[in-house]
């Protein structure tokens, strides 16, 4: 992320990445927990950690998406640490309370089709997890993701490929088994 | 599926996916199979089911990130510009390459005993000494009191050191609290620095207010101090243009012997 010349001061800078890089950090953190107050007060910390440390990040040693991704991947560790637990929170408490009011047919079964893909998201292996939030949410490529996972380029290529497939089975099974 | 037809999906696929997340639509290559189809059909159900921040939520969080960091930048701005401890100032007395040192001090003896022998009378007995002047140190404004419960501590012992802030102005004063704490040997090297917060605490004429820390005898890199005599310094913080600074005025010498 290249911080545009007209950004000059701290505040400046800081509202720029913010803009850039806070939906994608809300959608990391919504595909694991599901939950729009609490995907809302995790990356709330995220970004309170971020400012805390603002100072001592330093962009020769790691881009901005790199260091704010890597906060919230540790971020939702301790949450789910603290929670005693690694599991995704069973989804009848995860998913939001569908609304009171009457909606259409086509995007009730529409919600019910998100609730089913989050539950076999969940079910993936973590690493598998990690991949696909990385890539739809943090939107990084190959590259960027080697690098944060130790991974050669070409495997994560591969276990994207995999993951996704898998997924996919998983989802088609379920929904329509 | 044949290794080359995989491979060649593998490939296809993440340069489809980075197209579909960057909203751009590309073109199927006819020959991948089904599976490599299948896929980024799903991949779309994947995006779709991305949770969205709401707007209310991204602006708010902004703003009360953006008024954290212009506050915090605001103290950080006041503790750069703030004087430097007495000792500092003291210190900063005398020039500091070693022959205007030599030559202060023989300046400094020669005007005492000048000073000693006009008081005494020798050149002119019965009038007054000359007054000597020199940059004054700044108004204290808030006092702060260190004690603790003894003098004389065992190695490793814990020392719990009490602060007493107390406004002795006559107007309201506010300021970064708790400022920054420091233990230095006799000498007033500095060998520990206690972390200091953001806050600010505000103070009305004659109102203090506490503060303890507790003191493990470890130095900034985690080790035991040797025994010896420590003090406590708060390097002074202004308040602002004229209206004096926040200063230690009273704390005592923590003796850290093996036999106390």
């Amino acid at each position: 992320m290249q911080v545009t010349k007209q950004a000059t001061t701290k505040q400046e800078v800081f509202a720029e990445l913010y803009d850039e890089f806070m939906p994608k950090v809300f959608r990391y953190i919504h595909y694991k927990v599901s939950n729009q107050q609490l995907t809302e007060d995790l990356t709330s910390t995220v970004f309170e950690k971020a400012l805390v440390s603002f100072d001592k990040y330093s962009s020769d040693k790691a881009a901005f998406s790199t260091w704010i991704f890597s906060i919230a991947r540790n971020t939702l560790i301790d949450y789910y640490r603290t929670k005693k637990t690694r599991q995704q929170v069973p989804l009848d408490e995860a998913v939001e309370t569908p609304s009171r009011e009457p909606s259409p047919q086509e995007e009730v079964e529409k919600k019910a089709e998100q609730e089913c893909l989050r539950g076999c998201l969940a079910r993936l292996p973590e690493d598998d997890q990690e991949l696909i939030r990385l890539k739809f949410a943090g939107e990084f490529n190959n590259r960027q993701i080697a690098k944060m996972l130790g991974l050669s380029e070409s495997n994560v290529g591969v276990r994207l490929f995999r993951a996704v497939k898998k997924l996919r089975e998983d989802f088609n099974e379920s929904w329509n088994g | 599926m044949n290794p080359g037809m995989d491979e060649k999906n593998k490939e296809e696929f993440t340069e489809s996916v980075e197209d579909i997340l960057a909203a751009k639509e590309g073109e199927i290559d006819e020959t991948l199979d089904d599976d490599y189809r299948a896929n980024i059909d799903f991949t779309k159900k994947i995006i779709d089911c991305r949770g969205e921040p709401s707007v209310a939520f991204q602006e708010g969080l902004k703003r009360r990130l953006l008024s954290k960091l212009a506050e915090k930048e605001a103290i950080e701005q006041r503790r750069r510009s703030e004087t430097t401890s007495f000792w500092d100032w003291l210190r900063n007395l005398v020039p500091q390459s070693p022959a205007w040192r030599t030559t202060a001090v023989t300046v400094t003896v020669a005007v005492v005993a000048l000073v000693v022998a006009w008081g005494s009378g020798l050149f002119s007995p019965g009038e007054e000494g000359p007054i000597v002047t020199g940059p004054l140190p700044p108004t204290v404004s808030v006092e702060a009191r260190a004690s603790t419960q003894e003098t004389e501590y065992a190695v490793g012992e814990e020392i719990d050191i009490q602060f007493t802030f107390r406004n002795v102005a006559d107007e309201t004063f506010t300021f970064p609290f708790p400022p920054e704490i420091r233990i230095g040997d006799i000498s007033t090297e500095v060998v520990r620095k206690f972390d200091v917060s953001y806050s600010t605490k505000t103070l009305t004429p004659g109102q203090s207010e506490d503060y303890e820390i507790t003191w493990d005898q470890k130095n900034d890199t985690g080790e035991q101090v040797p025994p010896g005599d420590y003090q406590v310094i708060i390097p002074n913080v202004p308040l602002g243009e004229g209206k004096g600074v926040v200063s230690l005025v009273d704390s005592p010498i923590l003796t850290i012997s093996n036999n106390p």
